[in-house]
Parts: C-alpha cells; sequence; structure tokens
C-alpha cells in the first residue's frame, strides 16, 4: 500500500448518507467502494482490502457490529469508524478493545465530514506502523 | 323509735323478741316447785322521787318498787300497788285497805298507828329549797319571807321547832305537791320551801340550775311501814332484806341504791359524758371520712375508684352520723321529755329493758345498712358516669388522633365537633367553630370553576346515604390559604336509624396533588425521551443524507472548487469554473446552501435535547459546591452573547443569600449550569420583555439537615404567570416565547436534569404579578437515593 491514494469502504443502507460519503471522500481523492449491506461488505472484503471502512451499526440484514466482527478478523489491518444515527449508541467493549476499531464514535448527521476524515488516516496511518515494525 | 313503727319487719321481729323473755319466765316458773303459797300484798304508795316514781303509764317505779319486788320474791308475795298521795296512803293503811306503805318518814304521831320497819329503805335531809343566788342564803335570811311546804309534809314540824328556837318569823304556805312548791319558787310565789332533799333528783334541767338545796336542817329516813302490830307479819322480810342488804357490798340492794341515786348526784356528769361519747364519735366518722378520701385506704376497702368516689363514701358517712343523730336525738328526747326523771344512763344503756337497747341497735342499723344500700347504688351509678366519661375522653383522643380531618354537624348543619386536623386546615379552633353553620367554617370551592360547592350537609340528608365530595375541591382556610382535599360526608345515625348529623372526613391532598402533576411531568417527559431515542435514528438518517449532501457541495464550490473532477465536468459542459461560480453567486445558491446547514443542525440540537430526558449517566458526577456553581453561571449569563444582544444582564440586580458551609452535591456541574442558566436566561427575557424597572434576582441557598438536601432559590420580580401557564412550564415544547425564538425544552431539560439525572426536586411558583420562583433541591453527599 505505497500507493498514497487510499480505498475506502463505505456500509450503510441509506442511499443519500453513503452518496455523500462517498461523494466527500472521492472529492479528497480517496478511491471509495461502497455497500448497503453488511453482507455485500463481506463480498467486496472476498476481493478488496480498503484501507478504512466507515460502518453504519443499524441496517437490514447484517448489523455494524457483527459486520466488523466478521471483517475484522479477516482484515485485520484494516481501520474500522462507526457511524451511526443513534445519538444514544454505544460502542460494544468487545469492539472497543480491538485496534483496528476507532474508539470514536461518529453520529450522523456528520456536520464536520473534516474530522471524520482525519480520525480514519490517523487509524490507517497507526495500522501502517505497527504492519511495518511487525515485518 | 321513729323506724320502729316505720318499719313492720323490725316490728315483727321487736314483737317475736319481745315475747322471749316472757317465754322464758313462763317456762322458769313451771320447773320452779312453788314453796309458800302466793300472798298477796297491796301496797300503798305516793311518788316521792326517785323512791317511788309513776311513770307514764302510771306504773310505779323507783328504789322502793325494786327492793319490794325483790322481797316479794324472795317471800311469795303478789304486790298490788295502790296509789294515792301521802295522807291517802296514810289513811288506807290505818284502814287496812292496803297491808304495806312506802315511802314514810318517822314522826312521833304516826308512831302511833303504825310499825316502821326497822331499817330505812333511804335516808335523807329535810332541805329549805331556795333560789340559786337568791334572798336567803342562810336559815337565819327565812324571817319575813314566805315558806311554802306540801300538805303533811314530815318536815314542816321540825322545821317550826328550828325556826322557833332561832326566834325567827316567816309566812307558811301550803302546796298540795312538790311540782307546786318548785315551780313557785322558780316562779317567785314564795322564796324558799321545805321538803326532801331526794326530790331534787326529780327536778327537770331547767329547774335544777334555779333550785339550790344546799340548806339542810332535819336528817331522816324513808321507811317502809304496816298497820300497828303487823298482821300479816311483813315487816320482818323487809328488814331481813333490808339487813342483808346493807351488810353485804354487792348485793341487790346497794345495786338498786347506786342505780336511782345515781342520777341525782351525777346526772350532769352522765350528760357531759354522753355528749363526749356523741362527739367521740363524730370524730371517729370524720376520722375514717379523711380515711376513705385517701385513695389507697378506698382501693384497699374494695370501694370504687371513680370520678366521684366521694359521692358513695359520703353517702356511707351520712348514714353513719345520721344514725348516732337519730340514737342522741332519742336518748335526749327520751330523757328530757318522755321519762323525765330517769337517769341518763338508764335511758343510754337501758338495762332494764334489753329490747330497747336492741330496737337502738336496729334502728341505727336500718339507717346504716339503708346507707350503705344507696352508697352501693351510687357507685353503681358514679361507676357508669365515670364510664360515659371515659367513652367521651376517648372519643376525643380516638378524633384527635385520626389523621384526617373530621367535622361532624346536627342535621341543621351546625357544627357540634372537629378534631386537631380539621381546625388546623380550616383555621378555626373547635371553641369558635362550636355552635356556626358548616358553610362558614368549612369553605369549599370547586377547583376549576372557582364556584362554590353544594353543601355537604344538605346533599347527605337530602340523598340519605354518604357522598364523597368531587376531586378536584379546594378548601379556603380561614387564614386564605388553599387546600386541596378529598372528602366524604356520610349520616350520623341514632340507634333507630334516624339522621341525627352528619360527619365530614376530609384529608389535605394538596402534596399529592403536587406530586401526581409532578408524575405525569415525569411520564410525559420520560415519553419524550423514549420517543426522541426512537425517532433520532430515523430523523438523523435522512438528516444526515440532506446535510452531508449539503457539505459536500459547498465544498464543491467553496473550498474544494479546484477539483480536478470540478474542471473536468466544466470542461465537458462547455464552461468554466469561474463561469459556474459566478452564477453560483448571482443566484446566492452558497447562501441557501448555508440556510439548510444551519437548519439541519437546529434539527440535531432539538434531536440531542430530546435525548437527554432519555440518558442517565451517573460517571459524569464529580462534588460541586452549589454556591460556586451559581457564581459561574452568573459569569456566565453576563458574558453570553444571545442574552447580551437581546439586553444586558448586568443591569439586573443579582441579590445572593447563600447559607455558608454547605455540603457539597454529587453532580454534573455542567448539567447544573445549564439549568441555573436556564432559569437566570427565561427570568431575564421575561423581565426584560415586561419592561421591570428594577429587575432583581434573589438568589437563596440553604440546606435542609433532615432530609438532607441543598436548596437552591431563584426569585425574579418579572410578571409572573397564571396558574394554567405555571402548571404546564414544564412541559416539553410549552413555550410562550414566539415561534424561533425558543424551542420549549430548556425548563424541560432543566427539569429533567434535576429530577431524572439528580435526583432532585423542581419546582416553581408563581402568581401573575408578582414575580416567579423556582426551587431546586439536590441530595447532599451522603445523603440516601
Amino acid at each position: 500500500m505505497n500507493d498514497l491514494t487510499k480505498t475506502i469502504l463505505i456500509v450503510d443502507d441509506e442511499n443519500f448518507v453513503r452518496q455523500s460519503f462517498s461523494d466527500y471522500f472521492e472529492d479528497n481523492l480517496f478511491q471509495v467502494l461502497q455497500a448497503d449491506s453488511g453482507e455485500k461488505a463481506l463480498e467486496i472484503l472476498e476481493t478488496e482490502t480498503p484501507d478504512g471502512t466507515v460502518v453504519d451499526v443499524r441496517m437490514g440484514g447484517m448489523d455494524g457490529h457483527t459486520f466488523i466482527r466478521k471483517a475484522s478478523i479477516k482484515k485485520p489491518d484494516t481501520a474500522y469508524i462507526i457511524c451511526t444515527g443513534s445519538p444514544d449508541y454505544l460502542i460494544p467493549k468487545d469492539l472497543k478493545k480491538l485496534n483496528c476499531v476507532s474508539d470514536r464514535l461518529f453520529i450522523k448527521p456528520v456536520t464536520n465530514m473534516d474530522e471524520l476524515k482525519e480520525e480514519l488516516l490517523k487509524i490507517i496511518d497507526m495500522l501502517e506502523n505497527k504492519g511495518k515494525e511487525n515485518g | 323509735m321513729i323506724i320502729r313503727h316505720n318499719s313492720t319487719l323490725t316490728s315483727r321481729i321487736f314483737q317475736i323478741l319481745t315475747y322471749t323473755p316472757f317465754l322464758f319466765f313462763t317456762v322458769f316458773l313451771i320447773i320452779t316447785p312453788s314453796v309458800h303459797a302466793v300472798e298477796t300484798v297491796r301496797v300503798g304508795y305516793f311518788e316521792k322521787k326517785p323512791v317511788t316514781i309513776i311513770n307514764n303509764n302510771g306504773q310505779p317505779k323507783g328504789l322502793a318498787i325494786d327492793i319490794l319486788s325483790d322481797i316479794a320474791k324472795e317471800n311469795n308475795w303478789k304486790l298490788e300497788y295502790i296509789q294515792g298521795s301521802l295522807s291517802d296512803s296514810l289513811n288506807r293503811l290505818k284502814s287496812g285497805k292496803v297491808d304495806l306503805m312506802i315511802p314514810i318518814g318517822h314522826t312521833e304521831s304516826r308512831q302511833k298507828v303504825i310499825d316502821y320497819s326497822d331499817k330505812p329503805i333511804l335516808q335523807s335531809w329535810g332541805c329549805l329549797f331556795t333560789k340559786y343566788n337568791g334572798s336567803i342564803k342562810s336559815l337565819k335570811d327565812v324571817s319575813g319571807k314566805r315558806i311554802a311546804f306540801v300538805k303533811n309534809s314530815m318536815f314542816y314540824t321540825p322545821f317550826y321547832t328550828i325556826t322557833e328556837g332561832l326566834n325567827l318569823t316567816f309566812e307558811f304556805v301550803e302546796v298540795s305537791s312538790y311540782s307546786k312548791l318548785f315551780s313557785g319558787i322558780k316562779e317567785g310565789r314564795f322564796e324558799g320551801g321545805i321538803g326532801d332533799r331526794l326530790a331534787l333528783a326529780g327536778l327537770d334541767q331547767e329547774l335544777s340550775r334555779i333550785i339550790d338545796g344546799s340548806i339542810v336542817f332535819h336528817p331522816f329516813a324513808l321507811h317502809a311501814a304496816v298497820v300497828k302490830g303487823d298482821p300479816k307479819n311483813l315487816l320482818k322480810a323487809i328488814n331481813n332484806y333490808l339487813i342483808k342488804g346493807e351488810s353485804t357490798p354487792d348485793s341487790s340492794y346497794f345495786k338498786h341504791l347506786n342505780y336511782w341515786l345515781s342520777g341525782m348526784s351525777k346526772q350532769s356528769d352522765y350528760l357531759i359524758s354522753a355528749l363526749f361519747i356523741v362527739l367521740g364519735l363524730i370524730i371517729f366518722i370524720f376520722i375514717i371520712y379523711l380515711l376513705l378520701r385517701i385513695s389507697s385506704f378506698r382501693k384497699a376497702l374494695g370501694l370504687t375508684e371513680v370520678i366521684q368516689p366521694q359521692v358513695s363514701t359520703n353517702i356511707l358517712i351520712t348514714a353513719g352520723v345520721l344514725s348516732v343523730i337519730i340514737w342522741s336525738i332519742d336518748i335526749l328526747a327520751e330523757y328530757f321529755l318522755f321519762n323525765k326523771g330517769t337517769p341518763f344512763i338508764t335511758i343510754f344503756i337501758s338495762q332494764q329493758n334489753p329490747h330497747e337497747i336492741f330496737m337502738h341497735l336496729l334502728s341505727v342499723g336500718t339507717v346504716l345498712f339503708g346507707g350503705i344500700v344507696i352508697s352501693r347504688i351510687f357507685a353503681r351509678l358514679s361507676v357508669a358516669q365515670s364510664r360515659a366519661e371515659e367513652s367521651a375522653e376517648n372519643l376525643h383522643t380516638t378524633l384527635n388522633s385520626i389523621g384526617d380531618a373530621v367535622i361532624a354537624t346536627d342535621t341543621e348543619g351546625i357544627i357540634t365537633r372537629m378534631n386537631s386536623v380539621a381546625e388546623s386546615l380550616t383555621g378555626w379552633k373547635l371553641d369558635e367553630a362550636k355552635g356556626k353553620a358548616l358553610t362558614s367554617v368549612f369553605h369549599i370551592i370547586n377547583a376549576h370553576t372557582g364556584k362554590p360547592t353544594v353543601n355537604p350537609v344538605n346533599q347527605v340528608i337530602e340523598k340519605d346515604e354518604i357522598i364523597g365530595l368531587a376531586n378536584h375541591t379546594l378548601l379556603i382556610s380561614k387564614d386564605g390559604t388553599n387546600y386541596h382535599i378529598s372528602d366524604s360526608a356520610a349520616p350520623i345515625r341514632s340507634i333507630d336509624r334516624t339522621i341525627t348529623g352528619v360527619v365530614l372526613v376530609f384529608r389535605d391532598v394538596t402534596e399529592k396533588k403536587q406530586l401526581e402533576e409532578m408524575m405525569i411531568q415525569n411520564e410525559k417527559m420520560l415519553s419524550v425521551g423514549g420517543l426522541a431515542a426512537g425517532m433520532a435514528h430515523e430523523i438523523n438518517n435522512p438528516l444526515a443524507g440532506m446535510m452531508q449532501s449539503a457539505e459536500v457541495i459547498s465544498m464543491r464550490l467553496g473550498k474544494n472548487k479546484n477539483l480536478q473532477a470540478n474542471i473536468k465536468a466544466a470542461e465537458e459542459a462547455g464552461t468554466t469554473m469561474e463561469v459556474i461560480n459566478t452564477f453560483m453567486e448571482a443566484r446566492n445558491i452558497p447562501r441557501m446552501l448555508v440556510a439548510i446547514n444551519e437548519s439541519g443542525k437546529r434539527v440535531t440540537a432539538i434531536i440531542d435535547n430530546m435525548l437527554s430526558f432519555a440518558r442517565k449517566d451517573e460517571n459524569q458526577k464529580s462534588s460541586h459546591d452549589i454556591n460556586k456553581l451559581l457564581d459561574r453561571t452568573i459569569e456566565l449569563a453576563a458574558s453570553d452573547y444571545n442574552m447580551k444582544k437581546q439586553y444586558d444582564f448586568k443591569q439586573i440586580i443579582i441579590q445572593k443569600k447563600y447559607a455558608r458551609d454547605l455540603p457539597m452535591i454529587p453532580c454534573e456541574g455542567a448539567k447544573i449550569q445549564q439549568v441555573l442558566l436556564n432559569i437566570l436566561r427565561n427570568g431575564s427575557q421575561a423581565m426584560h420583555k415586561a419592561d421591570i424597572n428594577h429587575p432583581q434576582f434573589v438568589i437563596r441557598t440553604r440546606f435542609e439537615k433532615e432530609n438532607k438536601l441543598i436548596t437552591v432559590e431563584i426569585e425574579d420580580n418579572g410578571p409572573g404567570m397564571d396558574e394554567k401557564i405555571r402548571k404546564r412550564v414544564f412541559e416539553p415544547f410549552f413555550t410562550t416565547k414566539p415561534v424561533g425564538e425558543g424551542t420549549g425544552l430548556g425548563l424541560s431539560v432543566s427539569y429533567f436534569i434535576i429530577t431524572e439525572n439528580h435526583d432532585g426536586k423542581m419546582s416553581v411558583e408563581s402568581r401573575k404579578g408578582e414575580g416567579t420562583k423556582f426551587i431546586i433541591s439536590l441530595p447532599a453527599e451522603g445523603a440516601k437515593p
């Protein structure tokens, strides 16, 4: 992943929200992948290895938690950021423990998407450095 | 004596008992063998007290009679008494009409025709009776005076002889009896009189005080006498008896002598001793009475310990005293009126007449028994009375122990009774309210309409059943305080089921009402919170689609406008980004995007506030000093931009009345500050809007030790609010501000923060035109949750 262009996967069943994230990240020169469900996102992960994912929690079918649990096993070097519309939501403890999962929660609407981008890059950077150390 | 005739039962007992000695005597006579034949002895006598006395029944009594009856018993004589004067009796003796005569003094002339007993029955003195402190002090004073004597008196001759020897001249007056002699001296018809000194014994009390018997002149003896020759040989038996009697100290002769003569010299002593006995009895009864007043003594006797225990004991004592008085009156009446001349001791304890003693005891016993019976009845009555009083007392204490207010009225609605709770709720004391109409004391109105409600007494009497008052009844007390009450009114029925009055039972439900209001408030909040939580996700997603897209648009047209994608797309559209920008600016597109974003942000803020109804996070709490929190909030308010732009917070006078050394409060400082700021902001706005001249806040803090609450009061002098608004002030989305100025969530969020997040209390007091006071209570550290 020496390429400067980062790949990001947006997992959200809300089309407009997913699209707005996608637009934002494209404008910021990310390569963006989209999935409208957890199942589809896992399918994508069969072939792709994004640097980061923005994951919604409440989705039809597989919810965000299940997706992260499964994906983080497959792709432990990918950064995961949870972004939900439920303001009283708390990140489950088991996910919080994982290095690849940001412990900062973003509530939709994300009025400052730059913050989201910074957080994502921070985690990606941290994971890359760790990968280098490990060899 | 009085009692004796009244009671047939006692008279029957008396009769039976009177017969008993006769029965006994008859039996005695039958079994005693007769030695001599019965000899009839006729005895002539005249009254010479105390030797011979004629009693009320005309029967003879006295010393000589007692002696003769003793002699008659010994000799088997049957005595027949024939009464007459001295000369009558002498003539009868001489003519043989009587066999024996008593009593008679010794004279020479009599000696010729009659024989005397050897021994006298009684020895006495001739006496010159005078008046005490009269003109005669000694024998020689008689000269020139009138001196009386009883016809045929044996003292005439010896007195005449003595006075003649002394050469005294006086006038002799003959009277027919001793009583005439004494009454003559008393009335002054004559200065003196001569006679037997023994006659003094027969004087009544009045005469004995007047008549002086200290001048004696002639010793004499009174004998029994028979006609010359003693044909029936009577003197021997008499002589034997008298000789034997004189030589034996405890003989019946001496007994008779003592008995009959004691009245003469010891009369007054007996009276005094009798009075002493009566006095002693009275003192004894008085002591008993005093003892009976000591409750322990009464208890020991088993007398009733009641409200008026004296009543029964008093009756008992009265009966005792009465019986003594009756006995005393009886004795005194007998002594002074009926049986004059009988020695006092004889009457006091009638040895001669045992059934008289029995009757005395019986009459006294009857009175005492009657007293006991009546006293028992009274004891019962006073027990009943004390029970009645006790139950009244019980009712009183029970009524006053009831937690509810109770007012009782008669059927006219006049108050008869009320308990202490009713007193404090109505503001009327029982003494004032008693006798007043219920409506003037128990002033109730409908809480909603403010109109007076129907008098419950009338309702109960009309419907003849228990009625419950409307839920929203407001009681207005004497001092104008309003109480929400729940009330019921019931008829009071007597045993025969007729209605005698109405009893109202009511309680103050003001607090309950407030609590209900609060609970409704909380329910509302919680449901809003729950709703918000569910809604937030649903709203936030489309909102995110909208706002995030708007954000991307404004970025593409703003800071990221030189993106390759932008330029490429413009070229493909046959234009440049500059042209597009110019177009966008011209059409105000960026401003519209800002509008979308700002509006979106407000929606987010509302949702966030609503969600705080559902959040409760204990972890955020730390210790805070409420006074410092207040000070910081006031500073914040002064610099708050939103507040500044409308008016100057610094113009408001703030009076801080903080209690010192308050315990710390475990709380989320920022949230409490948010609450305080909300209140200050609301107050400031209200005061500004109402154009208050000297707007001010009074901020008080205090510690309520008993429930460990720190209380903050924030009072403004703003326009206040009416009941309707006050009730809704904490309601979510309720606002009096124009649309856009307030969301209507500030106070409800504050309420929620205090009550739900901090287990505190928040309330508001306000009246239209009188300012508003917010009261916040928070548990201090160490308080039970």
